[in-house]
């Protein structure tokens, strides 16, 4: 039974791999696509499924592969090994913080525990809060999601733009004298690690992923079923005309980080939201302005993590992600000159 | 002894503190049992992996579900 849920997860993950690269070699998809045509043709009540049921046709290996890759990535990487790398004030530290964020937590529920973990690493706030607004903007699973529903040059830049505008904000935020208090806050507290050196073997950690992805698919399918099929209605009706008057242009770019930031829901959704907005005119400069700033300064993670410390920092941090996300919108659209 | 289960409430916590009782419960034993969900505190005791379990205040698990039965030998261990 063990041997068996090893293989099963290798093979699931090695063929959610390949559904990815087939058609970009053999440029047709694995399985058929399911195509809706034009939604308002359909009866009111159908538009969601017939919506939905066009994503799943579309990206169901997409799926099986980003859960899994999630599963892997949370019990293969060596985490402890990653935030003692951080401790220390060193410039690096920002980099670091950023670059393992992606590695660091795939759960959004296990980000504040982690903040913290760097906190007491001694690392101090600034690479802390990179950490914080890089893991929502740049999961690995949001990452293939974008690549694979929107397109591979956007997941790129989201990568990018996330990553200095992590590195910035959080740097900004470590020279603040708010900031420095709530370093001196956390900087004291220690670290407690597991007593017995339990490392878990290859079949362990292998069953370990696999038990994650399925954990982490039970959680946010439901929810990522469910804002699929609201962001049909947006598809269906907005009218075009709105978005080409507010989502393109400087103008767009603004408002897609702006906006962002109440719509924003932690659990993929925003990549299908973006993606229904691009297709009724949205600019790609906005496009990415949105899916950098909105889980940046997302509001159940603010409220959260001003729990752990001061309003001011959360939003000197949440009004400088903003920035950041407009800054790379504008900067992409300057670089493909795309409006 | 006292059992704390560490973790904001997402459902692998709640399968953590799930296993947990069921090992008490199979191995016979008393223990009281918590669970700690509040980040403020889970950071103040200097946990940053959840879900994590402590026996009378020590870290034993951290950063995954922990199955019945290696529950049970970490607690026959106490």
């Amino acid at each position: 039974m063990r041997v068996f849920k090893v293989i099963l997860m290798w093979f699931l993950l090695l063929f959610g791999l390949f559904y990815l690269i087939y058609p970009r070699i053999t440029h047709h998809p694995l399985t058929p696509i399911f195509h809706y045509g034009n939604l308002k043709d359909y009866p009111f009540l159908l538009i969601p499924f017939v919506y939905t049921a066009s994503y799943l046709s579309r990206a169901w290996g997409v799926f099986i592969f980003a859960f899994l890759l999630g599963g892997v990535i949370s019990s293969f990487f060596p985490k402890e090994k990653m935030r003692n790398a951080l401790s220390g004030k060193k410039k690096t530290s920002y980099i670091l913080a950023a670059l393992f964020a992606p590695f660091l937590t795939v759960c959004s529920c296990a980000m504040i525990p982690v903040f913290g973990g760097i906190l007491m690493a001694g690392a101090g706030i600034g690479p802390a809060v990179s950490f914080l607004l890089m893991a929502p903007a740049s999961n690995i699973l949001a990452l293939v999601f974008t690549a694979q529903i929107i397109s591979g040059k956007l997941a790129l830049a989201r990568f990018i733009g996330a990553f200095f505008g992590a590195v910035i904000t959080g740097y900004i935020l470590d020279k603040t004298p708010w900031g420095k208090k709530e370093a001196e806050k956390y900087g004291k507290l220690v670290a407690q690690r597991v007593e017995e050196g339990e490392e878990r073997n290859f079949q362990e950690k292998s069953i370990d992923a696999l038990q994650d992805a399925l954990d982490l698919a039970r959680k946010a399918l439901p929810y990522l079923l469910l804002g699929v099929a609201l962001v049909s209605y947006v598809e269906a009706y907005l009218p075009r005309e709105v978005v080409a008057r507010y989502l393109t242009g400087l103008k767009g770019v603004v408002l897609g980080a702006v906006i962002g930031v109440p719509m924003y829901t932690p659990t993929l959704v925003e990549v299908f939201l973006v993606k229904a907005l691009i297709n009724l005119g949205m600019s790609p400069g906005a496009s990415l302005a949105f899916l950098i700033g909105a889980p940046m300064a997302s509001i159940p993670s603010m409220l959260g993590v001003s729990r752990i410390i001061s309003p001011k920092c959360v939003i000197t941090y949440a009004i400088l992600a903003i920035l950041m996300g407009i800054i790379s919108g504008l900067i992409y659209t300057m670089v493909f000159r795309t409006f | 002894m006292k059992i704390e289960v560490l973790g904001a409430g997402c459902p692998k916590c709640k399968k953590t503190e799930a296993n947990v009782r069921e090992a008490i419960q199979r191995l016979g034993i008393s223990a009281e049992v918590a669970h700690v969900y509040d980040m403020k505190e889970i950071i103040l005791r200097g946990v940053s992996q959840t879900p994590a379990v402590m026996v009378d205040g020590k870290l034993v698990v951290a950063g995954r579900v922990p199955e019945v039965e290696e529950l049970m030998e970490l607690l026959k261990k106490k």
